[in-house]
């Protein structure tokens, strides 16, 4: 696992304190990022927290107001995109319409000055390993948005750079084309030993593509950490809300118990959590659907109310709970299992080490 | 099923476009076509190739050709030189600028050539403002001869038709991606490449587009030539227009016509062929 | 830095070539202010001699001026609208009918744009002749049929390939007539083409004179003959009081036409 961050004389790319304003507002606040070789990496978030600002400002196509890029130890920071040796894989591909497939792939090479032997062996290899060798010479109107992709995908990677950027590059794509370029993209990047960023709104898509995610908010970097923990411990609420399901119930700090958990007096009811915060704050407790079930739990947290629907979702149903205080929680049940009524008073639990505890976003401090 | 309806479609926009054809055919192409057994008529009636043969084999009027399509290309590559440019500083500029700019191509063409080519020939003139201009800044001692010399001719021809060279380029320009030259950049391009391997070629319809019509435009001018260059300097359209007006030679101008209408065709299809994108 | 001087170097084209346009246009202004009754420039540090305003009053009492005016409004008011009817059904039929060789139709339309007007002129009068049609007025009108249907057909083509015509369908499934559907939905998507189409074509038609000048008879004179005879005649300052009094309504136009459409638009960039 790439857990450890990659220190800075091994890092492939690093940036430093990158900041970008456009006008009043702040794009990119003091921005920090270490990518290992052969590192594939997403910065996810929502539209406006400033991912594609970072993308362009690696690539050299914005420059940062402060802070540094480094690109294999060099300081490229005030580098014009072309000397940089970076490949992009644009949102709309940004293939050029008066080339054919050939060509295009060829561009780079060309520009490099790579003799003409060379070059056509070289295209000819990266054809092969998009698929596309039977659409060499095909103009790239002809050409389906996938396949499009993956023309992008060989002119970038056939200069061979030290890292390959993608701005929403699948986004275009419908579900089931992007599903399967996924798998395809991470096994090509793994087989050429490719060092990648990815920009993303997507979570499924980072999920399933990165080693690594950083998840951007505001222009910050909330969280930089593997898939599994990124998902198993969100380390704000935003990144619990933007990745994947949960429930949360806003409450207040009510004590200490004898085994050092924090007592919290929720809407719902109050609840017990592993967290640090002083009596009297107020929080945002957050609970993934799949720790909640039906079923009595030894040291857990419970909460009554009543069923206002179920959703059968296929290998599981998930509950609509509606509590005390208009509180709403999310069950996820086995498929199999057997399953209440509609309008029937259900009791939740769920264990206390699954229950996560966050400041709560709208008191004001 | 389907086929049957796109046939239906079809037949519609068929029906749709004549109502347009018959005008064009009518007043454009038939007209056109009958010049063409005038200019065939002899001296004494009858068929004859007596009006070609003076035009094309006589020195005299084969200079007046070679005017008309030297004139035609100097406007025409001074138009370019300055208007390829010029529609790239509009792709630069944004705003109220851009708009006002844009104002000052549009805001010409309500002005008659004649009227446009007469305050020429207030400037030109050797008591006009250019000439008192270089003389207040030095640069020369008395007037110099500005008007009816081929410099001013080309200077009031390039005036009145560089709206329909930048414009053209303008607009081809401007719908070029601004990521495909972010594209190249990646790809390793430096900027100069950059131009000439991608924006270059793009913007390559606009240009033919531009072209063609400024030469089109410049070949058939008549009222420039005369009113900046007077009656000595004589290029097809004032041939033929002299051989309608003043000699009475029917044949003679038809021929001229149809050389000059040659000339005109050529170029339309020469740019509809160019001007075509590759896919 | 290669590129700042690269796009330096583009804008100080544009401003040359927007100063260079305006020139000819300034002497006209210019002049039809002048105190003296010569078509130049009007002295600037004379302190006697005063501007004078008195050549736009004489515009009316030039030899012949107000019927020429409204002839050459009413030919180019009424070609251009038959030609926004005749271009606006072509260029449907070209794009909605997707026809073979519908680039060649759209090529032919235009085509009257850049061929030789005086030949065009000539061609005409001898086909008149022989029809039989001698009036002026009608011949005209068929004339600036062709001076105008190429800027609709051109505009119309370009606005129409941007025109989602599934809005005709949307609004037909929503209960709207056939004809209903056209005067709600594509009339109003295309009205920026339509004013751009008439704008050019009416100026196109306004400002004729080499096909106009073999049309015409004694009593039918088009406007810009009547300039040409005016210049030749006496060439003083109430022609650049003319011309200046159409720079303004065409500035109004414009202006009017930027607040519509856009000039960007206009200029057939399609934003």
């Amino acid at each position: 696992m790439q857990e450890e961050t990659a220190r800075p004389e091994t890092a492939r790319l690093r940036v430093r304190a990158v900041s970008k304003r456009f006008g009043a507002a702040t794009v990119l606040d003091r921005v920090d990022l270490a990518v290992a070789p052969g590192e594939l990496v997403t910065l996810l978030g929502p539209s406006g927290c400033g991912k594609t600002t970072l993308l362009r400002a690696i690539a050299g196509l914005t420059l940062p107001d402060q802070g540094q890029v480094t690109i294999a130890g060099r300081d490229v920071t005030r580098m014009p995109p072309h000397k940089r040796n970076i490949g992009v894989v644009f949102q709309n591909y940004a293939l050029f319409p008066h080339l054919n497939v050939r060509d295009n792939i060829g561009f780079g090479l060309h520009i490099q000055g790579m003799a003409k032997a060379g070059m056509a062996e070289t295209i000819e290899r990266y054809l092969g390993l998009v698929h596309l060798a039977h659409l060499a010479d095909r103009p790239i109107s002809a050409l389906s948005g996938g396949q499009q992709q993956r023309v992008a995908l060989a002119r970038a990677l056939a200069v061979q750079p030290t890292v390959v950027l993608f701005d929403e590059a699948l986004s275009a794509l419908d579900r089931k084309l992007r599903e399967e370029m996924q798998v395809e993209l991470r096994q090509l990047l793994r087989e050429i030993g490719g060092t990648a960023i990815f920009v993303t709104h997507d979570q499924d898509e980072a999920l399933t593509m990165s080693d690594r995610i950083a998840v951007m908010q505001g222009g910050r970097i909330e969280q930089y950490a593997d898939p599994k923990t990124i998902y198993a411990e969100p380390a704000t609420l935003f990144a619990m809300s933007f990745i994947g399901l949960s429930t949360q119930l806003k409450g207040r700090v009510t004590g200490q118990d004898a085994q050092g958990l924090i007592e919290i007096d929720t809407q719902a009811g109050p609840v017990r959590a592993r967290a640090n915060f002083a009596i009297g704050a107020k929080v945002v407790v957050a609970v993934r659907p799949e720790h909640i079930g039906i079923a009595p739990l030894g040291n857990a947290n419970s909460v009554s109310g009543r069923l206002r629907m179920a959703v059968f979702h296929g290998a599981h149903s998930m509950l609509h709970v509606d509590a005390a205080n208009g509180a709403q929680l999310l069950a996820q049940l086995a498929g199999g299992s057997p399953q209440p009524e509609a309008g029937a008073a259900v009791t939740l639990h769920w264990p206390v080490d699954k229950t996560f505890v966050y400041p709560d976003p709208d008191a004001a401090s | 099923m389907s086929g049957r309806l796109i046939g239906r479609e079809r037949m519609l926009g068929y029906g749709l476009l004549v109502p347009a054809m018959l005008p064009l055919l009518g007043l454009f192409m038939l007209p056109l076509m009958f010049l063409l057994p005038v200019s065939l008529t002899g001296p004494q009636g009858g068929f004859g190739l007596t009006a070609y043969g003076k035009l094309l084999g006589d020195g005299y009027y084969l200079g007046i050709i070679w005017n008309s399509l030297k004139f035609a290309s100097l406007t025409t590559v001074f138009a370019l030189l300055l208007g390829y440019p010029a529609a790239f500083g509009l792709i630069y500029l944004r705003g109220r600028l851009r708009s006002l700019l844009l104002l000052t191509l549009f805001l010409p063409l309500s002005i008659g050539v004649i009227v446009k080519a007469f305050a020429w020939t207030v400037l030109l003139r050797s008591t006009g403002v250019v000439n008192k201009t270089l003389m207040a800044l030095h640069i020369i001692d008395e007037p110099i001869r500005l008007i009816f010399t081929e410099t001013a001719l080309i200077v009031g021809a390039v005036n009145i038709f560089l709206p329909f060279m930048i414009l053209p380029v303008f607009a081809v320009v401007a719908q070029i991606d601004r990521r495909l030259n972010e594209a190249a950049a990646t790809l390793g391009a430096p900027p100069l490449l950059r131009f000439l391997r991608v924006t270059l070629p793009l913007s390559l319809p606009g240009i033919v587009a531009g072209t063609a019509l400024v030469f089109a435009l410049a070949v058939s001018a008549y009222v420039i030539p005369t009113l900046l260059m007077g009656e000595r300097y004589q290029t097809l359209p004032t041939l033929i227009a002299k051989a309608f007006l003043l000699t009475r030679e029917p044949a003679f101008g038809a021929a001229a016509g149809a050389v000059l209408l040659a000339i005109a065709l050529t170029v339309v299809m020469l740019s509809a062929r160019l001007g075509r994108p590759k896919s | 830095m290669t590129e700042r001087i690269a796009i330096g170097f583009c804008i100080l084209c544009i401003l040359l070539a927007s100063a260079f346009l305006l020139a000819p246009l300034a002497v006209i202004v210019a002049t039809s202010f002048s105190p003296t009754p010569v078509f130049d420039l009007p002295p600037l540090f004379d302190p006697g001699g005063a501007l004078s305003l008195r050549w736009y009053g004489r515009i009316g009492n030039l030899d012949g001026f107000w019927p020429a005016l409204l002839l050459t409004l009413q030919v180019a008011a009424l070609s251009t609208a038959i030609s926004l009817i005749l271009g606006t059904m072509a260029a449907i039929g070209i794009i909605r009918g997707k026809l073979p060789g519908g680039e060649i139709f759209g090529a032919l339309l235009v085509s009257p744009l850049m061929l030789p007007g005086l030949v065009i002129g000539i061609a005409l009068l001898q086909f008149f002749r022989m029809a039989g049609l001698t009036a002026a007025y009608p011949a005209l009108l068929l004339a600036h049929l062709i001076i105008t249907l190429p800027y609709v057909a051109r505009t119309m083509l370009a606005g129409l390939t941007r025109f989602d015509f599934t809005l005709i369908e949307a609004a037909r499934m929503l209960g709207c007539s056939f004809p209903a559907a056209i005067m709600k939905v594509m009339v109003p998507a295309l009205a920026p083409s339509f004013f751009t189409a008439s704008f050019f074509a009416f100026l196109a038609s306004f400002d004729n004179y080499p096909i106009s000048i073999f049309l015409t008879d004694a009593r039918t004179k088009t406007l810009p003959i009547k300039m040409l005879q005016y210049i030749e005649e006496a060439p003083d300052p109430t022609l650049a009081a003319l011309s200046s009094l159409i720079l303004a309504a065409t500035l109004a136009l414009l202006l009017i036409g930027d607040r519509l459409v856009g000039l960007n638009r206009m200029a057939g960039t399609g934003d």
